[in-house]
């Protein structure tokens, strides 16, 4: 009889030991649930979305969509303790909304850097201008861009501040158009000074032939007449083939005997001035 | 077959200058010059390569543009004036590359998203001018045909075989087609070039050996 009150109560004992494992177990399954699910979701999207998107978009979309699938399927597998996923995201809300505000910078450098994957308004190498910088663009985080400058030290620019500024990409394109212009004294022969100027251009390699350049007068200024060169250079020649014209113009217009004027400034007395001869 | 520069010889082809005397190799065109004492004996060769490094290497695209369009019909075969470059190698190993003419670029397309291409303002040659390289093209158009001028989308192609004939130093490229759009006939592919002979006069005192 003792016997089998005793095995009565192990059984018993047993089951009850049971029934507060089962939870645990309904966890464990949950969480190796979830697991596989985010390994056969990885291993989808390295085989069907990773080579149709640049590696610096596919990564963090990579990272975004399995820490979400993990953290979700986790929460989820914690319903069998009692813990449940309404609450925990009312409450993940509320925590959300609080470090939200402690952390609205951060939000919006992360967003701004994700807006500026998905508008790409420049790439890593483009050569642009932003705010105060112009440079080269050497890396792009979700938080922050780094632009080395052409003097070579590194910005850092936070995502936020780029995404709401003017972005100048000089990248964009084969061509880039070379203009500056050029005070030519009243006393010289314009004509003159526009065919030295075109024979310069035609000379210079790296001054396209198409589109076309052009050399016109564009100002009848106090101090000189004002010309305007226009050329177009391949992009990535730009700035030495400008700076070459600019130091080219000098010595043409020298050898062409068209003189670049000083800022002058003729003074007319209408009264007769008298001079006082000082001691 | 290799153009070869001995002491005491002068090479010049267009812009393109070498001299090789008192140990010192000169090599100069509009673009640069560079001089080397040389040590040894080492064997100096210019060879002619297609034009596209001098002064720096931007394209593989070459365009001949015809001053005159031309009306072509029927089977017929021109030849236009092509541009090269020459290449001085000593015992195989490259020194400098000369252009014997001036260098300009275009881009075919618009400015944002077109191409950069070497340009050359071309011309009808007869045959056996001196000095000339040139680009046959044999056409069979069935109407008449206004062509200004030739798209080469690749023109980095190596020698298939060189000659000398006739006192002219001629390199003879490998064959293809080419089509026509917007007046301009389109050669695409490595090695398409149909027939491209750079030829150059030979220069009294150099002689002309069987290369490596």
């Amino acid at each position: 009889m003792g016997e089998l009150i005793n095995t009565t109560r192990t059984v018993s004992e047993f089951e009850k030991m049971f029934n507060q494992i089962i939870p645990y177990l309904w966890v464990a399954l949950g969480i190796v649930v979830t697991v596989l699910i985010a390994v056969a979701l990885r291993f989808w999207l390295r085989r069907s979305v990773k080579h149709k998107l640049p590696m610096d978009v596919y990564n963090p979309l990579e990272k975004a969509v399995i820490y979400t699938v993990v953290i979700v399927g986790v929460i989820a597998s914690l319903s069998p303790l009692g813990i449940s996923l309404t609450g925990l995201l009312v409450a993940g809300g509320f925590a959300g909304i609080i470090i939200g505000f402690a952390t609205q910078t951060v939000v919006a450098n992360l967003f701004s850097g994700l807006f500026l994957y998905i508008e790409r308004p420049f790439r890593i190498g483009d050569p642009v201008k932003v705010m105060d910088y112009s440079g080269i663009i050497e890396d792009i985080s979700i938080m922050s861009t780094r632009i080395r400058g052409w003097d070579g030290v590194l910005v850092r620019v936070p995502n936020d501040k780029l995404f709401n500024s003017d972005i100048v990409t000089y990248a964009k394109g084969v061509a880039r158009r070379i203009s500056y212009e050029i005070g030519i004294s009243y006393d010289s022969d314009i004509d003159k000074a526009i065919e030295a100027l075109k024979k310069m251009l035609e000379e210079h390699p790296m001054v396209l032939v198409n589109p076309p350049c052009d050399v016109l007068v564009k100002d009848y200024a106090d101090s000189a007449i004002v010309l305007e060169v226009r050329a177009w250079a391949p992009t990535n020649e730009w700035f030495n083939t400008y700076m070459d014209l600019l130091k080219e113009t000098k010595k043409v217009l020298d050898k062409a005997g068209i003189a670049i004027p000083y800022p002058q400034l003729d003074l007319h007395v209408k009264e007769e001035v008298r001079l006082r001869h000082l001691e | 077959m290799s153009l070869v520069i001995s002491e005491g010889q002068e090479l010049r082809v267009g812009d393109a200058f070498i001299s090789f005397s008192n140990g010192e190799l000169l090599m100069r065109d509009r673009y640069h010059e560079e001089r080397l004492k040389v040590r040894g004996h080492p064997r100096i060769v210019a060879e002619p390569i297609p034009p596209l490094y001098i002064p720096k290497r931007l394209t593989d695209c070459l365009v001949l543009a015809l001053k005159d369009p031309l009306l072509m019909k029927g089977e017929d075969v021109i030849r236009l004036a092509a541009p090269y470059e020459l290449r001085v190698v000593a015992d195989n190993v490259l020194i400098t590359r000369l252009s014997p003419f001036k260098v300009k670029y275009t881009v075919i397309g618009h400015p944002a998203e077109g191409e950069v291409c070497r340009w050359y303002p071309t011309e009808l040659v007869e045959s056996g001018g001196e000095a000339y390289s040139y680009v046959e093209v044999v056409s069979s158009f069935k109407e008449s045909t206004r062509i200004s001028g030739l798209i080469v989308e690749d023109a980095n192609m190596l020698p298939m075989r060189s000659e000398v004939k006739g006192g002219l130093f001629s390199v003879v490229y490998g064959p293809a087609s080419a089509s026509l759009m917007n007046d301009y006939l389109i050669v695409e592919g490595k090695g398409a070039l149909s027939r491209l002979r750079i030829l150059l006069k030979v220069v009294p005192g150099l002689e002309f050996v069987r290369g490596p």
